[in-house]
């Protein structure tokens, strides 16, 4: 178990400081995210509550793409440096490297993009109580996403066409989460409750923690054969 | 387990790719202490061989023997294997001791402490703090080599080790591998060169099949 551990923290370690060093791999997608959301006001005009009415919707579909975004050079430096077969073939659990991997990507993509939310949902004028709610919804979400995400990543990494053939397998799995998430942010801001929808993403995201990480150990295996 | 059983065995391998046949028929043995140098022209298949052997590629006939055991994938192997390949597995971003410290932490090698010394061992501390995208072909193959030395494993399976390097780097690895036999380790390369090591070297050599 403590092995587990020590090598999902090495791999968040490892990648997290790639990252960092590499910047436009964190950076890019939060631009793309925040210029996004800031694109629906322009289109939409003043029409006085149809941007809040909306609001979720536009927050969760742009946080949608922008995690898509992100999700392929997740592993396309380890495939093209060789770390796959050293992820496969060392005495570390794939599965492990796997959950490793999946956490990163919310670390990378995930966290900020939580993070920038909170002044985009001031920028399209949510109450507290309805932000409060789309956090929530998002950290779930964004969660299941990557988890989900990283398996068909490292199922398309290093495909010619990877990127968007990535986009077209992930974006039908995302809209479980799209709905129930979109919907617990706009009950909110209809001032109706939103236990249900948070229960049900929640639900989501247990499911993907338990079951994506051996579709991506897997996939990891199939790439390398 | 009895004494004759240890070591990798290949049965009458056979491996496609596609449509073709790589190589059929493939039968030979590495007990301890041996090393065993696969020759053969560029696409005669010694890369796939190599892959075939650490589990990564199923054979389509035949089969692999790991101390006795029948391999049927990598996780059988892993724990006493070094698979260096084409690519070495280094991160580019990272620098050579960060690399290496995450190879040692995955392998979970007891030699986790020896980063440094594996890194002046095959020469390179000097660029040891630089990113891996900063370096020439050469340094980065001796940085992959300092892997060796950090992750305690008795198979090596080595894909072109003396690519790029310097004479002074080939005269390490040729010690390396010495050494490496020596404490009864076993060591598969693949590659063009020759090398002169002390210890007997035995051949497998692969033809081209067009």
């Amino acid at each position: 178990m403590t092995r587990y551990v020590s090598t999902i923290r090495l791999v968040i370690t490892r990648d997290v400081l790639r990252a960092a060093r590499s910047q436009t791999e964190a950076l890019h997608p939060l631009i793309f995210f925040a210029l996004c959301v800031l694109l629906f006001p322009f289109a939409i005009g003043s029409d006085e509550g149809l941007l809040e009415r909306i609001a979720p919707g536009i927050l969760w579909v742009s946080a949608l793409l922008s995690a898509t975004l992100s999700l392929e050079q997740l592993f396309r430096s380890d495939y093209q440096d060789g770390s796959f077969e050293l992820f496969v073939l060392s005495k570390a659990s794939t599965l492990a490297i796997s959950l490793g991997k999946s956490l990163t990507h919310w670390f990378i993509s995930g966290l900020p993009i939580l993070l920038m939310s909170i002044p985009l949902c001031l920028v399209l004028e949510l109450n507290w109580a309805t932000t409060q709610v789309f956090l929530a919804s998002l950290f779930a979400g964004t969660l299941t996403m990557s988890f989900i995400g990283a398996a068909v990543s490292a199922l398309t990494v290093g495909l010619r066409g990877g990127g968007l053939l990535l986009a077209m397998l992930i974006l039908p799995l995302y809209i479980p989460v799209l709905i129930f998430g979109s919907a617990a942010a706009s009950n909110a801001a209809q001032g109706l409750p939103a236990a249900a929808e948070l229960y049900f993403l929640t639900g989501l995201l247990i499911l993907a923690v338990t079951l994506a990480p051996w579709a991506t150990a897997a996939a990891l295996k199939i790439r390398l054969s | 387990m009895k004494t004759f059983e240890r070591g990798l065995k290949a049965c009458n391998l056979r491996v496609e790719r596609g449509d073709a046949v790589v190589f059929e028929d493939l039968s030979f043995a590495c007990p301890p202490g041996t090393i065993t140098h696969l020759k053969g022209e560029n696409g005669s298949g010694k890369t796939t061989l190599l892959r075939t052997l650490a589990g990564l590629v199923q054979p389509a006939n035949g089969q692999v023997f790991w101390n006795g055991e029948v391999l049927s994938g990598p996780n059988s192997i892993k724990t006493e294997l070094v698979f260096i390949g084409h690519q070495n597995g280094l991160n580019s971003e990272l620098n050579a001791l960060e690399n290496l410290q995450f190879i040692a932490g995955l392998t979970q090698s007891t030699k986790i402490h020896d980063v440094k010394a594996a890194l002046r061992r095959v020469n390179a501390e000097k660029f040891g703090s630089k990113p891996i995208r900063y370096l020439s072909v050469g340094q980065r193959q001796r940085i992959a080599l300092a892997r060796l030395l950090i992750q305690d494993a008795t198979l090596w399976m080595l894909d072109e080790p003396f690519t790029a390097v310097d004479t002074d780097t080939k005269r390490t690895i040729e010690c390396l591998l010495e050494e490496h036999v020596a404490t009864a380790g076993i060591v598969l390369l693949a590659t063009h060169q020759e090398f002169s090591t002390q210890d007997k070297v035995e051949y497998v050599i692969l033809r081209n099949k067009q």
